[in-house]
């Protein structure tokens, strides 16, 4: 204690700069405007740098920033030509120009539970009915597809995921446009099964899968996975493997699909059953 | 003793009128400063303690910012500069002849020889213009013409500085 009042007492002259530079500062600042905005001005520029340096963001900060992204993510997926409907038609063969309009709307949503290590996995997203979800909507995620949506309550919407025996996909390979059903064993999380593709159809490990579009669920050309394993060559239809693109394990940040057109062609689809 | 310290407050009053009084209102070109208010603080006796130093500083600096209405400025810029004297005389040992309470040993060149006061002299002259005009600017954005106003001022102030060492000369400038 002794020591520290005597290396205070020595640099005593310090402290007393400190103090009459720091009045002196204060004056200046309050009585000079310009001064103070420049001063104002350079400290932002110094901590927006700091901020900007992205280990000091604070979580609150990356959270707005996702949400804002998602939402920034899902106006423009939307205004994709995928998510269009080809609404006029010109037969005249020298005509190359469409009208579209909107198909699909993608609602930005998060998963806040679910899992993936039961033989029928399920995904709860924080989205619900208040939201605009219903069930038989696809969910998509940034890297893939995630599943359809089967019950919903007001804030809430559960998800029948991709990793779940009963679920079945309509996929296309991207390289030669050949569709088939993509179904998941039960397995493991990040395979699954790709089956109805000719045997006469040139398939190579890597190949892109995306999804066909013919279900009217999910939007075509959604990223699916790759081609991991192929067998059956010889026979009628491969056996593939498909390694999916989205790692399941870390999903968080989804969208929700919604078909502007579901309830006519589902009027459709009754009226073909009754005929 | 008492001699030596009337003439240091007479010094020090008589340099901050004319600083805030006349020099302040004048105007010279390339817009340079004239300041001679800080000869006050240089020429403090060595044996003034570090915090008078300090408050001297302060208050010289304070004094005109009053007169001239700009508060804070001079302040800052002025107590930077005697905080800079304060550290300069404790890294130069060679004045630290005694904790005497003789106030007549004035830093100048008959103490320190020309090499140390010109050093001395010029090092906390420009120090403090650097302080005041980087001050005054509030930023990095014209960083040379501020380097300028600092260069150009030091070396106007430094003549005054070496008229004043000429006339405060006299005879108390015995140890």
């Amino acid at each position: 204690m002794k020591n520290i009042f005597q290396l205070l007492k020595r640099n005593f002259y310090v402290l007393l700069f400190l103090i009459l530079e720091a009045v002196s500062l204060v004056l200046f600042f309050r009585y000079h405007q310009q001064q103070q905005s420049r001063l104002y001005d350079f400290c932002t520029g110094v901590r927006g740098s700091f901020m900007s340096s992205g280990e000091y963001r604070t979580r609150r900060e990356l959270r707005d920033e996702n949400q804002r992204l998602q939402r920034e993510n899902a106006w423009l997926r939307a205004s994709l030509e995928t998510a269009g409907l080809q609404t006029v038609h010109f037969p005249d063969s020298t005509g190359t120009d469409s009208v579209f309009g909107q198909m699909y709307v993608f609602l930005p949503a998060r998963v806040v539970d679910g899992h993936i290590n039961l033989a029928d996995n399920y995904f709860v997203l924080d989205a619900g009915e208040s939201d605009g979800v219903a069930p038989g909507m696809a969910v998509i995620s940034p890297n893939g597809i995630v599943g359809i949506v089967d019950r919903v309550s007001r804030h809430f919407s559960s998800v029948i995921s991709v990793l779940h025996r009963q679920s079945m996909v309509s996929v296309r390979l991207a390289a030669t446009g050949h569709s088939g059903s993509l179904t998941w064993p039960g397995r493991r999380c990040d395979e699954a099964s790709l089956s109805d593709i000719p045997s006469h159809v040139e398939v190579r490990v890597g190949d892109r899968v995306v999804t066909s579009g013919l279900s009217l669920v999910y939007p075509g050309g959604i990223p699916v996975g790759f081609v991991s394993e192929i067998a059956g060559e010889g026979e009628d239809f491969y056996r593939l493997k498909i390694r999916f693109s989205e790692d399941y394990r870390r999903i968080g940040l989804v969208y929700v699909v919604k078909n502007l057109y579901k309830e006519e062609i589902d009027a459709c689809r009754q009226v073909s059953g009754k005929i | 003793m008492q001699t030596s310290f009337w003439k240091n407050l007479t010094r020090f009053v008589f340099l901050i009128l004319l600083q805030g009084l006349v020099l302040e209102h004048i105007d010279l070109p390339a817009n340079l400063h004239c300041m001679v208010y800080p000869v006050a603080i240089l020429l403090l006796p060595f044996q003034t303690s570090a915090s008078v130093v300090l408050l001297a500083g302060f208050l010289a600096g304070l004094c005109v910012d009053l007169i001239c209405q700009v508060p804070g400025l001079n302040a800052a810029s002025a107590t930077f500069m005697a905080f800079v004297r304060v550290v300069y005389m404790r890294l130069d040992n060679r004045h630290d002849t005694g904790r005497d309470n003789d106030l007549s040993g004035t830093p100048l060149p008959g103490q320190m020889g020309w090499g140390g006061f010109v050093g001395y002299a010029l090092w906390t002259v420009f120090l403090f213009h650097l302080a005041y005009f980087f001050l005054d600017a509030s930023s990095f954005k014209n960083i040379f013409y501020t380097l300028y106003l600092s260069i150009g001022s030091s070396l106007l102030c430094f003549v005054c500085v070496l008229l004043a060492v000429t006339l405060f000369k006299p005879k108390a400038n015995t140890r």
